[in-house]
C-alpha cells in the first residue's frame, strides 16, 4: 500500500468522525448504544475491511495502520466498535478463509473455564459463556475462536442462537454476556489461520484497545489544554498559573509515553511475536490512563465532572478500557514473570532485542 | 482533531548497531570479569577512571560522532547511543570523559575555531584530556541567565573572576568550559553572555571540593581571581553564550543516563529474587521493565532526531522528566520487595546499590535541569505559556 492511500484512509477518518462523533451522538450511543448510521458511512467506505487481507478484497493492513486508524476512533470516542469488528471478528474470519456475513461482527474467544467443550460426534457441543463481548447485542454475527484437540477453530454464531446478558462498562459500552448451549457441526468449524491462538488473539485486542487507548488520552490533553487557555480564575487564564502548567506537562509526557509503547509493539508485532512488547503497550497505556484522568478532571474543575461536558467521553472510556483485554497488573504479572525466568543477566541483552534487527 | 502535544517519531537502530553492540559487550564482561570495575548505581557522575576511558577510547568509542580529520571516528549519533547504554547497562566508570563526550565536543565542533578543534578534539577523541563544565553558582542555579562570574576585557584576552558550583570533577578534569556575563545586564537578560575555555592549571584558580550525601567528592566550588584567557580560548562568539549553551541542552537531556542511573539496582533485584518470585514481585518487575523498555523508545527517538540534525529540546526534557523519576521508582520499589539494610558499607551487593541510589537519588531530578523546569519547557511547547 502506498503512503498516499495509506494518509488517505486516515484522513477520511478523521474527517467522517468529525462530522459524525459530536458530543450528542457520542452520548446518545451511552448506555449499551451503538451509533448505527455511523456504521453505515463506515462501511461504506470499506473500514470494515481495513485488516481483511488484499487477496480476499480487504484493504490489507498492517498492525502499525490499524493503530494509527483506532488512535483517530479514540480521539473522537467513536461510538463503534470497529477494533472489535472490523480488526478481530473479520480478520478471523478472513484468516479461517470465510466469506464476511454483511454487517457489524462481535468477537469471543473460548475461556474454558467459562465455557464447556465436548465433541458430540461429528459435532462440538459448546456450554458456557463468554463474558463481556463488546457490541454483541447490535451484531449481525458473533465470530467465535475456540481451541479444541490442540487446534484452533473458528465458529460463526448468529445472535438468535445465544441468550445474550445485557450489560455495559464503564463508558458505557455495550459489553454483553454471551450465553451458549448449542451444538456447532464440525462442516461450520473453520481452521484459523496459522499462528492464531487464544494467547494471540488476547494480545492482539490488547494491542488493539492500547491504540484506541492513545486516541483517547491524545483527547483529554487536547480539551485539557483548550480548557486552561479559556477559562479565566481570579483574572487571568488558568493556563498562565505553573501549578496548571505542570501538571499539563505531566499529563504531556504520559501521552507521550504511551503512543511510543504502543508505535514499537505495532512494528515488532507487524513481523513476528509481540507478546512482550504488547505488554509494555497495554502496562504503559493503562498507568497514563489513570494519570491522565486525574489531571484532565482535576484541570477541569466541577465543569468536567457532569454528564453534559464532553470530557467523561474520553475519560470513562480510559478508565473503562485500561482494565478490558488485561490490566495493567495481569500483563506486568506475565512480563514481569519472564523477566525473572529470563534471569538478571537477560534483562538488558532482552531490553535491546526488542525491535532490533541484526546485521 | 490532530495529535495535540509533542510528537515523537518512532526510531530504530541500523542493524549495523547490532554488531557495534557485540563488540562493546565483549569488551565490558571482559572488563567486568578481569576486576577493572565493579557495576555502580549512578557511575556516570561517580565513577571517574581514566584507564577505562582511554581504553574505551583505544577502541574507537570516545568521541565516536566527531570526524575523522579531527581524530574522531565519523559515526552515527545512534551508534554512540548504543555504546553509551551498554555502558550505563554495565554500570561502568565513565565519568572522566561522560560530559566532554556528550557536549563539550559537539559544542567544540559547532562553534569551535579551526584551532580549538585541531587542539582539543583529538584530545578529547583519545581520552588524553577530560572537561568540566561550569554553568551554575551560588546564586545561579535553574535560573542560569542571572550567572555572576564576569569576563572582563584585557590585553590580548579576558580575566575571569568568579564562581562556579555543583561542578562534577573539576578537581580531576584539566580543562572548563564555563559560562560568564562578558557585558553589563542589559534588559535582555540572554544577552552579554559567553563562554570560555579555561585551563585548570591557570593561576588564580581555587578548587574546593563539596561533598555528596555519601561523601563522595565529585561537586566542587571553582573560585575563580582573574584568571587570564586569551582571545583563541573564546568559544563562539561573544555575547552568544546563552545561545550556544541552550543548543547543548538537547544533547545534555536526552541521553540514556536519564533513565538508567539504577539499572544495576533492577538487575540485581532480579538477582535476589531468582526466576520464580512471588506474584506481587512479578508484578513490579514487569511494570518497571515495562517502563525502563518505554523510556528506552523514547530515547532512542530523541536520538534518531538529533542524528536527522534537527533540535529535539522540548521532547529531550520531556523524556528527562519522566526518566529521572524512573531512577527514583527503581528504588523506591525495590527497597520494598526485599529485606534490605542498605548501606553504603553493606556486603550484600543490592545493599550497597540501593544505598548508592538512594543517596544519589537527590540529584537525578536536580541536575542538568530540575523536573519543574523541564515541564516548564514542555508547557511552553503546548502554547500554555
Amino acid at each position: 500500500m502506498s503512503d498516499d492511500t495509506r494518509q488517505m484512509l486516515l484522513d477520511t477518518l478523521e474527517r467522517v468522525l468529525a462530522d459524525h462523533c459530536t458530543a450528542e451522538r457520542v452520548q446518545a450511543a451511552d448506555q449499551g448504544g451503538f451509533d448505527a448510521a455511523l456504521w453505515q458511512v463506515l462501511e461504506e467506505l470499506g473500514y470494515p475491511l481495513a485488516a481483511v487481507p488484499e487477496q480476499t478484497g480487504g484493504i490489507g493492513l498492517g498492525l502499525p495502520d490499524l493503530c494509527a486508524l483506532l488512535r483517530v476512533c479514540g480521539r473522537h470516542c467513536a461510538p463503534v466498535p470497529l477494533a472489535e469488528s472490523a480488526m478481530l471478528a473479520a480478520w478471523l474470519l478472513a484468516g479461517a478463509g470465510q466469506e464476511l456475513p454483511g454487517g457489524m461482527l462481535a468477537v469471543a474467544s473460548v475461556d474454558p473455564r467459562h465455557l464447556e467443550l465436548r465433541p458430540q460426534g461429528d459435532a462440538l457441543r459448546l456450554k458456557g459463556t463468554v463474558p463481556r463481548v463488546a457490541a454483541a447485542r447490535h451484531a449481525s454475527a458473533i465470530v467465535l475462536l475456540l481451541e479444541h484437540d490442540g487446534a484452533c477453530q473458528v465458529a460463526v454464531l448468529h445472535p438468535a442462537d445465544c441468550r445474550l446478558e445485557t450489560g455495559d462498562n464503564l463508558a458505557g459500552e455495550a459489553r454483553d454476556d454471551v450465553h451458549l448451549d448449542l451444538t456447532i457441526d464440525a462442516s461450520r468449524l473453520y481452521a484459523a489461520a496459522p499462528g492464531v491462538t487464544l494467547e494471540a488473539l488476547h494480545a492482539r485486542a490488547a494491542l488493539l484497545r492500547a491504540a484506541l487507548m492513545t486516541g483517547a488520552l491524545e483527547r483529554s490533553l487536547q480539551q485539557s489544554l483548550d480548557y486552561a487557555r479559556e477559562r479565566k480564575q481570579f483574572g487571568r487564564a488558568l493556563a498562565a498559573f505553573q501549578a496548571i502548567q505542570q501538571q499539563l506537562a505531566i499529563l504531556a509526557a504520559e501521552v507521550v509515553a504511551a503512543n511510543a509503547a504502543v508505535d514499537h509493539a505495532a512494528a515488532v508485532a507487524q513481523i513476528g511475536p509481540a507478546l512482550d512488547e504488547i505488554a509494555v503497550a497495554k502496562i504503559r497505556a493503562g498507568k497514563a490512563a489513570g494519570i491522565a484522568c486525574r489531571i484532565a478532571h482535576q484541570v477541569h474543575g466541577a465543569m468536567g465532572f457532569t454528564q453534559e461536558y464532553s470530557l467523561q467521553h474520553a475519560t470513562r472510556r480510559l478508565w473503562a478500557w485500561r482494565d478490558e483485554n488485561g490490566t495493567e497488573a495481569a500483563w506486568a504479572l506475565r512480563l514481569g514473570q519472564r523477566l525473572a525466568q529470563a534471569g538478571a543477566n537477560a534483562l538488558w541483552p532482552l531490553t535491546t532485542a526488542s525491535g532490533a534487527v541484526a546485521d | 482533531m490532530s495529535s495535540p502535544g509533542i510528537t515523537l517519531e518512532p526510531a530504530s537502530l541500523p542493524p549495523a548497531c547490532e554488531t557495534l553492540r557485540t563488540q562493546v559487550r565483549a569488551f565490558l564482561s571482559e572488563e567486568q570479569a578481569s576486576g577493572r570495575f565493579t557495576p555502580c548505581c549512578d557511575n556516570w557522575l561517580g565513577g571517574f577512571d581514566p584507564g577505562f576511558s582511554r581504553r574505551l577510547a583505544a577502541r574507537g568509542w570516545l568521541g565516536m560522532t566527531l570526524p575523522r580529520e579531527y581524530g574522531g571516528h565519523g559515526r552515527t549519533a545512534l551508534e554512540r547511543y548504543v555504546v553509551t547504554e551498554e555502558l550505563l547497562a554495565a554500570g561502568a566508570p565513565v565519568a572522566a570523559h561522560w560530559v566532554g563526550d556528550r557536549q563539550t565536543g559537539p559544542s567544540l565542533l559547532r562553534y569551535g575555531t579551526e584551532e580549538q578543534k585541531r587542539f582539543f578534539l583529538p584530545k578529547l577523541a583519545s581520552g588524553e584530556v577530560f572537561f568540566a563544565i561550569g554553568m551554575s553558582e551560588p546564586g545561579s542555579g535553574s535560573d542560569l541567565a542571572s550567572v555572576r562570574t564576569r569576563a572582563e576585557r584585557v590585553d590580548g584576552g579576558w580575566a575571569i573572576t568568579g564562581t562556579k558550583l555543583w561542578t562534577s570533577n573539576a578537581h580531576r578534569a584539566d580543562w572548563f568550559f564555563v559560562l560568564c556575563r562578558s557585558a553589563p545586564l542589559g534588559e535582555d537578560r540572554h544577552a552579554g553572555l559567553s563562554q570560555f575555555i579555561i585551563d585548570l592549571k591557570t593561576p588564580g584558580i581555587s578548587i574546593r571540593p563539596v561533598p555528596i550525601l555519601t561523601g563522595a567528592h565529585h561537586f566542587n566550588e571553582v573560585v575563580m581571581e582573574r584568571v587570564f584567557v586569551p582571545d583563541a580560548r573564546v568559544l563562539g562568539d561573544i555575547g552568544h553564550g546563552w545561545k550556544q549553551v541552550t543548543s547543548e541542552l538537547a544533547y545534555e537531556r536526552s541521553g540514556p543516563e536519564r533513565f538508567m542511573s539504577t539499572f544495576p539496582l533492577l538487575q540485581e533485584l532480579l538477582r535476589v529474587v531468582g526466576d520464580t518470585p512471588d506474584e506481587r514481585t512479578a508484578i513490579a518487575i514487569g511494570e518497571m521493565g515495562a517502563e525502563l523498555w518505554a523510556l528506552r523508545r523514547m530515547s532512542l527517538s530523541v536520538a534518531a532526531a538529533l542524528q536527522r540534525g534537527e533540535a529535539p529540546d522540548v521532547a529531550a526534557a520531556l523524556v528527562k522528566d519522566l526518566g529521572t523519576r524512573f531512577e527514583s521508582e527503581v528504588f523506591e520499589r525495590v527497597r520494598l520487595l526485599i529485606d534490605c539494610a542498605p548501606s553504603l558499607t553493606a556486603r550484600r551487593r543490592i545493599d550497597l546499590l540501593l544505598a548508592q541510589a538512594v543517596l544519589h537519588s537527590p540529584g537525578f531530578t536536580l541536575r542538568g535541569g530540575t523536573n519543574e523546569i523541564l515541564r516548564g519547557v514542555v508547557a511552553r511547547a503546548l502554547g500554555l505559556r
